[in-house]
């Protein structure tokens, strides 16, 4: 019996070729496809922001662009001189901050939520900040004051100063 | 013995199935896998589709082709269904677009050639994987007749010179649809019209010859008056060949090296061919190691030395071109020399040689050096036939099952090095990062409606810039720029981004930024190819989320939109239209 199984020379290379070739790269191709990014993602934005009679009111929009339900913690931070956000990769840290609001908002998937805040006028605070995390486990604050650790990828915040 | 050809044949076919239905896949993966259009180039293409959809006018700085076509799917299936087309349909009808070279190897009359090699090559190769279908863009349909083109060329060169005038119409096409397509295209038959005509006036004064010649010659000049005559489409934006005319007429001096190498590039071609057929020393494994030693350690070691920061981008695009297609083009190229006629063999040499001279040009200009990036895809296209030849005529001289598993398995390997680099993470492209998410174009949504509600300008990079120009149907008012190749943006972004260091920002603007700009994320700021920007670093950031008055208007998270005292401002404008009621 010929190697070449009397094809001539090259016909096992080429079956080699193909055969492995095409079955590593299907294999990288599953793989892509598993490795795919979620695309899933929560938006928080605030469409209103007044001013007058001696309150703040804030009209902001949650959205729930995801497949899944979430039940998170809606807090409302107050910020004075010396506060601060600071972010890495995993987390975001607020310092300085004192919670004015906390409550549970559940969002089916798809579907947003108009929501207000109104905070009686405070001449010490410089900016008022909406924070939603939808994982609860990962709101980390040891004290009322002391800061606020939330997860970033599970967490969605805006800002806006007082003048 | 009819039923064992039938089989073989059978076999064959199915072979070819496999190998295209690979391309296929290959090609699709990116738009399964974010769900949208892969790339952020064919969201600003599209942006202009949806212009011409509205009845109004917009430049077309590719060459008109592309966009009406797209226009014509649009009108058809309506917006939904387009976005749908453009998603899952076009990656893949954009996969037949790499035939060409297969049908070009088909033609070829030297034994032992197997066309399934260069359809695997087409298939896999990472640049035509990412241009051609792995991102829909007009360089795409480009290619598509500029393959075309020299498909029926070789037809006229080897059948019937009457091929041409098809060659002439699908250069025409490729003027039609890609600027860079027609500057390789005119370039391919400026090298063949002077290589064959030095053998016309040295060798053979045949009448066909003069023929060919002449309809050669008036390709040459259609493709140059079709190109002058869409330049008006273009408006401001540039257009390669336009480029190259300006250099040249901005530079008279540049009219001696183009004057030499239209005098010396025919008798080096013909001379490179003589040269082959008569020097019987040429091995596969000299080749490789020639390669291996002028193609990867002395990029490297230059790249080490020059520019460490371009090291993975080297390395991703470098390694697995070298090894695994290289090789087997040079290989293929010489004993297609050697097997050949003098004018087959020229059919390769000659643009070949012309577009390496190319590529040194480009290299050796200051400020479009970064331009080299766009030419290896027509190299590489062109030069597939080459290598499916040398893979044909290396496996034909392994000796022994041993061998042939051995070697059957390594090119495997290579090939799959090749197909898993088609679409490059953000680390090995400088950190730009070329997906797209849904996030991210809300985040474009919904600074355009904060740039209405506010009356306000959008600063963020080409990328998102391009998701700005699609969703606002090019109505946006964003500062920076998408098709200038050379001068960059004065936005804040882009000028934080280089110096490092944020200053104040202006009262109109909003500013949109995504975790795919940030130092933290490895991720950039786009803005020019042909000028680097940096990354959104930390100091930014922190800027941004604690400088008084600067509000963090939306998150996405990954992506926020920032603006100064944008309620003050608008309470105030909605107190004064109360006063003036």
């Amino acid at each position: 019996m010929s190697w070449n199984g009397g094809g001539g020379r090259g016909v096992f290379f080429q079956r080699i070729v193909l055969l492995m070739s095409l079955s590593l790269i299907l294999l990288y191709i599953a793989y892509e496809l598993l490795e795919a990014p979620s695309k899933d993602f929560m938006t928080l934005k605030i469409i209103d922001f007044k001013e007058e009679n001696n309150e703040f009111s804030i009209v902001f929009f949650l959205s729930n662009n995801s497949s899944e339900k979430r039940e998170g913690h809606l807090i409302l931070l107050i910020g004075y001189e010396g506060s601060r956000v600071s972010e890495n990769t995993t987390h975001y840290c607020f310092t300085n901050f004192k919670t004015f609001n906390f409550s549970v908002v559940k969002l089916n998937p798809g579907e947003s939520k108009k929501l207000y805040a109104e905070l009686p006028l405070d001449p010490e605070a410089e900016r008022i900040i909406i924070v939603y995390c939808y994982d609860s486990n990962n709101i980390v604050r040891a004290e009322y004051h002391s800061p606020v650790l939330l997860r970033r990828d599970s967490t969605v915040w805006v800002q806006t100063w007082i003048s | 013995m009819g039923s064992n050809m039938d089989k073989l044949r059978r076999r064959q076919d199915w072979g070819l199935i496999a190998v295209f239905s690979i391309a296929l896949l290959l090609r699709i993966v990116p738009s399964v896998k974010n769900g949208l259009p892969y790339g952020f180039d064919v969201y600003e293409f599209v942006s202009r589709v949806l212009v011409l959809n509205e009845g109004r006018t917009v430049s077309l700085p590719h060459g008109p082709l592309f966009y009406y076509l797209q226009l014509a799917i649009l009108k058809t299936a309506g917006y939904d269904m387009f976005m749908k087309i453009l998603t899952f349909i076009e990656p893949l009808v954009f996969a037949f677009f790499i035939l060409p070279p297969y049908f070009v190897s088909k033609q070829f009359k030297t034994g032992g050639n197997k066309p399934v090699y260069t359809l695997l090559y087409l298939s896999v190769v990472n640049l035509l994987v990412h241009q051609i279908g792995g991102v829909i863009i007009p360089e795409g349909l480009g290619i598509l007749f500029y393959g075309l083109s020299m498909l029926f060329t070789m037809r006229a060169l080897t059948v019937d010179w009457r091929w041409m005038f098809p060659a002439m119409l699908s250069g025409f096409l490729t003027v039609m649809s890609h600027h860079l397509s027609a500057f390789q295209l005119i370039l391919f038959f400026s090298s063949l019209f002077l290589s064959y005509l030095y053998c016309y006036l040295k060798h053979e004064k045949t009448g066909s010859l003069f023929r060919l010649l002449f309809l050669m010659l008036a390709t040459v000049i259609l493709l140059l008056a079709s190109s002058a005559s869409i330049w008006s489409l273009a408006a401001e934006e540039e257009n390669m060949l336009k480029l190259v005319l300006n250099m040249v007429f901005e530079k008279p001096v540049l009219l001696l090296p183009i004057a030499a190498a239209i005098i010396l590039l025919p008798v080096v071609t013909v001379g490179i061919v003589g040269f082959v057929k008569k020097y019987g020393k040429f091995t596969f494994t000299k080749t490789f190691t020639c390669i291996l030693l002028v193609s990867v350690v002395t990029p490297v070691v230059l790249t080490i030395v020059f520019h460490p920061e371009a090291l993975p981008t080297i390395l991703w695009f470098t390694i697995p071109i070298s090894l695994g297609f290289l090789p087997f083009t040079i290989h293929g190229l010489i004993q297609y020399c050697k097997k050949s006629s003098l004018y087959d063999a020229l059919f390769f040499l000659a643009p070949l040689v012309i577009f390496m001279v190319e590529a040194s040009f480009i290299l050796s200009l200051e400020g479009y050096r970064v331009l080299i990036y766009r030419i290896p895809t027509f190299i590489i296209f062109f030069a597939t036939p080459l290598a499916g030849y040398g893979l044909s005529c290396f496996s034909s001289g392994l000796k022994s099952m041993e061998k042939e598993y051995l070697a059957g398995m390594i090119v495997a390997y290579f090939l799959l090095s090749l197909a898993f680099t088609s679409y490059p993470k953000p680390e090995f492209t400088y950190g730009i990062r070329e997906s797209i998410s849904y996030s991210e174009l809300k985040l474009a949504r919904d600074a355009y409606n904060y740039s209405a509600l506010f009356n306000s300008k959008i600063d963020t990079d080409t990328r998102l810039g391009a998701l700005l120009m699609f969703i606002s149907h090019r109505n946006a008012s964003w500062v920076g720029n998408l098709t200038a190749w050379f001068s960059p943006s004065n936005s804040w972004l882009v000028n934080v981004s280089v110096t490092g260091r944020p200053y104040p920002v202006e009262n109109d603007v909003l500013i949109v930024t995504s975790d795919a700009m940030r130092e933290a994320y490895g991720g950039r700021v786009v803005n020019l190819v042909t000028k680097p920007s940096g990354p959104l670093g930390q100091e930014a950031v922190d800027y941004l989320n604690n400088s008084p008055d600067i509000d963090r208007l939306e998150d996405v998270q990954n992506g926020a939109i920032y603006m100064l005292s944008p309620w003050k401002k608008l309470n105030r404008s909605d107190a004064e239209q109360h006063g003036d009621g």
